[in-house]
């Protein structure tokens, strides 16, 4: 399916009836797009330039069928994106974006992994301009014998001049006696000097010392296990502004 | 209130505390003092149930409750309560929304009502008033960004709020200047009454002399080797932890 985006609209596109798309969206327009689908995803988002764009994704429930969401994104001078990408086990996310300058993108992934679940998100961000931000935060909750894969490059080619890049990969393994596994791999590929970057990946339990605190002060092992847990999603989950997302989830 | 018997406690294999006995009785403050090492934390923490110790022998009896049955949260709703000396940041956790969660755990296991949400945030805004903690700081996370200064406030806010029977202060003083220490003196003064008591851990005198322990004990190496009234501090601060003053 095609589709251009030529106006600003509160409304957001809804998408995920069809397994492939191309998008335009038009210079200076603000939009949401919300994709929850079920089946594999191919999409081409061509983003004009000082345009505005959030883009949230969920898969439906598949009975742990794998299917693959497969992007190539196109942001223009000093446009904006937010890709919010929330899965779950059996899901594969490959996003590739490409930024020119003055632009801003920001990818942000919670993905949550219990039994035998397996998820894996590949990523290619190429800083292809001047004075761009990128930043990727992609968090993984592990339970039991679950397996997540995370791997991420991000690009800052020769004209990347004066970017801010920031990658971060958080990894929360729950449980005292299971047997998850995690492969988190934040990398980096810089052909030019004048640029701020880092990247970052932790992988741990909850913190014994935060879990005594909170029992210390009444609250039980459990629910101070879960308030963790919780504050460890909040943290991206609060960053979705989108009122429609938001009520798709709940 | 509080009895501790023959109290051993190690952690593998290695003896933190042996033969220590304490006795805490309603309205009393007791300070507890030792050089570093001596096993002062160790106690407040085996009190309030740390799971990384373990008592190999010895009693601890709280209000006639035998605390080695209870966890670290029953022990809290009994009305035990341990200030930290470096309280923790928790991001992601609203001090408002764990204050909620804690006071309400509190009552359900004493058999009262949880709080509703407007009785509790009332509490809250009152009780906060009281301590002069900004109501922007409970909308924050947990002790995230905060001085020093205001951890401290925050975990008297936590025992305004949760009320507890025994108060142990682990080093609550350090890191303050002294106008944040004459601050907090004040507010711990005015939790005081006839029902709660204090166990006070310090290395500094203005604590003390702002709080007036009715009894003083020593602690050296894993047990305590003398008790007083406050003369026993004061000697403590003119001449150190000498072999003298443990006869």
């Amino acid at each position: 399916m095609t589709l251009m985006i030529d106006k600003t609209s509160t409304e957001p596109f809804i998408l995920g009836s069809e397994s492939s798309y191309k998008i335009t969206v038009n210079s200076n327009v603000e939009i949401d797009l919300i994709c929850v689908h079920d089946k594999d995803l191919d999409l081409v988002l061509e983003i004009g330039d000082g345009a505005v764009v959030n883009y949230y994704e969920i898969f439906k429930e598949h009975n742990n069928r794998w299917l693959e969401s497969t992007k190539e994104i196109n942001v223009g001078n000093g446009a904006k994106l937010l890709v919010f990408e929330l899965f779950g086990g059996y899901e594969k996310y490959e996003n590739r974006i490409v930024q020119s300058s003055n632009s801003s993108v920001e990818v942000l992934q919670l993905c949550e992994l219990k039994n035998e679940d397996e998820a894996k998100s590949i990523g290619k961000f190429i800083v292809d301009g001047e004075n761009c931000k990128f930043n990727q935060i992609s968090r993984f909750l592990l339970h039991d014998s679950s397996n997540g894969f995370l791997e991420s490059i991000a690009v800052a080619n020769r004209g990347a001049h004066n970017a801010q890049i920031s990658q971060a990969h958080n990894t929360l393994l729950i449980g005292e006696n299971s047997n998850m596994r995690v492969h988190s791999a934040p990398q980096m590929k810089i052909f030019h000097d004048e640029l701020k970057a880092k990247h970052s990946s932790t992988v741990g339990s909850l913190d014994d010392e935060a879990l005594f605190y909170m029992q210390s002060r009444a609250i039980s092992k459990e629910k101070a296990q879960q308030m963790l847990q919780d504050a460890f999603r909040l943290e991206l989950i609060e960053r979705i502004e989108s009122q429609e997302f938001r009520k798709m989830l709940l | 209130m509080i009895t501790i018997k023959d109290l051993e406690v190690t952690v593998e294999e290695k003896v933190l505390l042996n033969e220590l006995n304490l006795d805490i009785k309603a309205g009393e403050v007791h300070a507890l003092m030792g050089p570093n090492g001596a096993g002062k934390s160790t106690l407040a923490k085996v009190i309030a149930g740390h799971p990384s110790l373990k008592v190999t022998n010895g009693s601890m009896e709280f209000d006639g409750k035998d605390l080695l049955k209870l966890k670290v949260h029953e022990r809290a709703c009994e009305g035990i309560f341990l200030s930290f000396q470096h309280p923790l940041e928790i991001e992601g956790v609203k001090t408002n929304t764990f204050l909620k969660t804690a006071l309400n755990s509190k009552r359900v296991y004493n058999k009262q009502e949880p709080l509703s949400a407007v009785e509790f945030v009332k509490n809250l805004k009152r009780s906060a008033d009281a301590v002069g903690i900004e109501h922007e700081m409970l909308n924050r996370a947990l002790n995230s960004g905060f001085s020093g200064g205001e951890k401290k406030k925050n975990e008297i806010l936590q025992m305004v709020m949760l009320k507890p029977k025994l108060i142990i202060l682990d080093e609550i003083d350090s890191g303050l200047d002294i106008d944040a220490l004459k601050d907090l003196s004040e507010q711990l003064r005015k939790l005081r009454t006839k029902e709660n008591a204090f166990l006070i851990i310090s290395h500094y005198k203005d604590l003390f002399e702002h709080f007036s322990p009715d009894f003083v004990h020593i602690i050296k190496n894993g047990t305590i080797v003398k008790d007083g009234s406050y003369e026993l501090a004061q000697n403590v601060f003119e001449e150190g932890f000498s072999d003298d003053s443990n006869d």
